[in-house]
């Protein structure tokens, strides 16, 4: 039993004790409990993702980013709207004295240079910019795809938890709940694709529903690969499994129990960049063939919620990678100094490190996107039918080989954890599974290095320097 | 919290009586509502920006003129297109989708194998084994065909 549930019954039970009917005090409890922090949190941040990716983008090309929208713009709608008995030239001088004065003028700097104020001139462009709806379309598949989109990437989110009290719904078939919301960003794209009535949208959605099926299985299996070593499909256990007693706490998590986990590591966080679609692995939005691909015809808040599903999930996958392998929202050192804590405490703590795991997973996807050029079709769907699917089987034997013989087993049962496991293996056979393992990975990869595919003789051709003429 | 317990007690007369239910262990409506509720709310939101996206744009830009070239599939600034979305693609695209029918099956069979994995032990990885065998060999059956190579 969670204390946010707790205190949400008690709300509930408040808002009945005022004299509303039950049913009214529990939908209201429930959107301050339950939509307030998701929507809150989760959509603001999916905003300050794409400030975050511009400033990322410009400090790996030397530039500064976005950095000279202010508030003044803002404050003078405010002021002219909180006082509309004024003249307007009046109202605009007294937002720029206020901007002026001291701490106002601090904040506008901060704002500035972070480019958050950047962010709220976009929304407010956004939301401003005519509803286009051409005339050729489906309008039923074209107006439902931006709603699919919006709930595969905020649905996956209830089962996150944030810390021990704080998850929306601990449901025991977490991860199951993860996949299936989540497929609806596909069947959303297909609409979109489909529904636009233009050839590259069709293009564009076509192919964006071919790589995120052909990446769903090695996403998947990860996930099932790490859900088994756990023992459970719940987001809440797993954490709870990762967790170790001692001072270093990090020593309980997932991503170093064995040489297969890290390559599961890998493998996921690949798989989901590819996924969510983001460059290097955009080839359904590739704008020099396909203008945008599937978002073509879409335009205003409608294109606006397609970038914003793509920045929630960048931080759904986060946030999965931090619960699958980097222990969730537990602290890499003093684990149990925090636990000891009382509760607000513990959550305020927890919530910040799960946040600094999820923005660090975020960040190294920006890097890889700004870092790496854009893969062909080809390439990205050999990559995920024959490296990552075979890879993902092949880590999953290994774990499952590894419990056998690390008599890990006895500490699951059922898909509940009897105690929290802190040594999970001994510590020979822990030394063992790394120089087996790890020799095995070495010895694959260089297998693998000697048998590549030779070049095509015409792009061989093309990219040699050719033979100079004596 | 003392005083939240009491509300609790008190109020469990006026909730519905899967709420009270839930003093025990989450109980379904624990898990249900907030689903159900999210659900809801993961429609209206989106419903309520394009509802206010047409109000405040129809402020801003007025009535809709009709402009022909506005209304039409976009094409890098031509106004008469050409090759609509009828056209036909490729086949591939079709033989990712069965392929990704059977392996994602595959994954999903996996879900209720790997709960019982800890019970079973080695029994439980004889029978992955053998499930996995049948799948495999398609699978390597595929790879030698070329039908997971996109240029083909």
């Amino acid at each position: 039993m969670n204390g946010f549930h707790q205190s949400f019954l008690a709300t509930a039970a408040w808002f009945s004790s005022c004299g509303l009917p039950g049913w009214l005090g529990l939908v209201l409890a429930g959107v301050v409990f339950y939509a307030v922090p998701l929507f809150a949190v989760v959509l603001p941040i999916a905003g300050l993702g794409q400030i975050f990716e511009r400033k990322i983008a410009a400090a790996m090309q030397r530039r500064i980013g976005p950095s000279t929208t202010g508030i003044v713009g803002i404050l003078r709608l405010t002021v002219n709207l909180a006082l509309p008995w004024k003249a307007k030239a009046e109202c605009n001088r007294l937002a720029e004295r206020l901007v002026a004065f001291g701490p106002v003028a601090l904040l506008d700097r901060l704002l500035t240079r972070t480019g958050v104020a950047q962010l709220a001139a976009d929304g407010v462009k956004m939301i401003g910019k005519e509803d286009l709806v051409p005339s050729g379309v489906d309008g039923w598949l074209f107006r439902a795809a931006p709603y699919l989109a919006i709930a595969g990437a905020f649905l996956p989110f209830v089962v996150v938890p944030w810390s021990q009290h704080l998850v929306g719904a601990d449901l025991s078939i977490g991860l199951v709940w993860v996949a299936a919301a989540g497929g609806l960003t596909a069947v959303a794209i297909l609409l979109a694709g489909w529904g636009s009535n233009n050839k590259w949208t069709m293009l564009g959605g076509m192919r964006a529903v071919a790589q995120i099926v052909s990446y769903e299985i090695p996403v998947g299996l990860c996930m099932a690969a790490v859900a088994m070593w756990c023992g459970t499909l719940s987001l809440q256990q797993m954490v709870a499994a990762q967790y170790h007693p001692g001072v270093l706490s990090f020593l309980g998590w997932n991503l170093i129990q064995s040489p297969f986990m890290v390559i599961l590591a890998g493998t996921f966080y690949l798989a989901a960049i590819a996924e969510c679609q983001r460059t290097p692995f955009d080839t359904a939005e590739a704008e020099s063939e396909l203008v945008s691909g599937f978002n073509t015809e879409m335009s205003g808040l409608r294109w606006g919620m397609f970038a914003m599903a793509e920045y929630t999930e960048t931080f759904l996958i986060g946030a999965l990678f931090a619960v699958l392998f980097l222990g969730g929202y537990q602290s890499p050192v003093g684990e149990q100094w925090i636990l000891s804590l009382p509760p607000l405490a513990e959550t305020v703590i927890h919530v910040a490190i799960m946040t600094a795991k999820c923005l660090v997973a975020i960040w190294v996807m920006m890097w890889i996107r700004w870092t790496l050029p854009r893969f062909r079709i080809d390439q990205v769907m050999r990559l995920a039918w024959l490296k990552l699917v075979p890879l993902a089987l092949v880590c999953l034997f290994g774990l499952a080989l590894t419990m056998l013989l690390g008599a890990r087993i006895e500490q699951v049962a059922y898909g509940r954890l009897l105690s929290a496991p802190s040594a999970q293996l001994p510590l020979i056979a822990w030394a063992l599974s790394w120089l087996l393992a790890g020799g095995a990975i070495i010895a694959l990869v260089v297998a693998a290095k000697r048998s590549g595919p030779p070049m095509p003789a015409a792009l061989r051709r093309l990219t040699t320097a050719p033979a100079r003429k004596a | 919290m003392d005083t939240g317990a009491t509300a609790v007690a008190a109020a469990a007369a006026a909730l519905p009586a899967s709420a009270s239910a839930a003093q025990s262990g989450p109980s379904t409506f624990d898990v249900v509502f907030p689903l159900a509720l999210l659900l809801v709310i993961a429609a209206a939101v989106p419903a309520g920006m394009l509802i206010a996206n047409r109000v405040l744009s129809g402020l801003a830009h007025g009535p809709d003129t009709g402009n022909r070239g506005k209304d039409q599939p976009f094409e890098s600034g031509l106004t008469s297109t050409a090759g609509g979305a009828g056209e036909r693609f490729g086949v591939k695209f079709y033989l990712v989708a069965m392929l990704f029918l059977v392996f994602d099956i595959e994954v999903a069979v996996l879900y209720p194998w790997l709960l019982a994995f800890a019970a079973g032990g080695w029994s439980m990885l004889v029978l992955l084994l053998a499930f996995l065998l049948v799948l495999e060999v398609g699978f390597l059956y595929l790879w030698r065909k070329g039908a997971l190579d996109w240029d083909r």
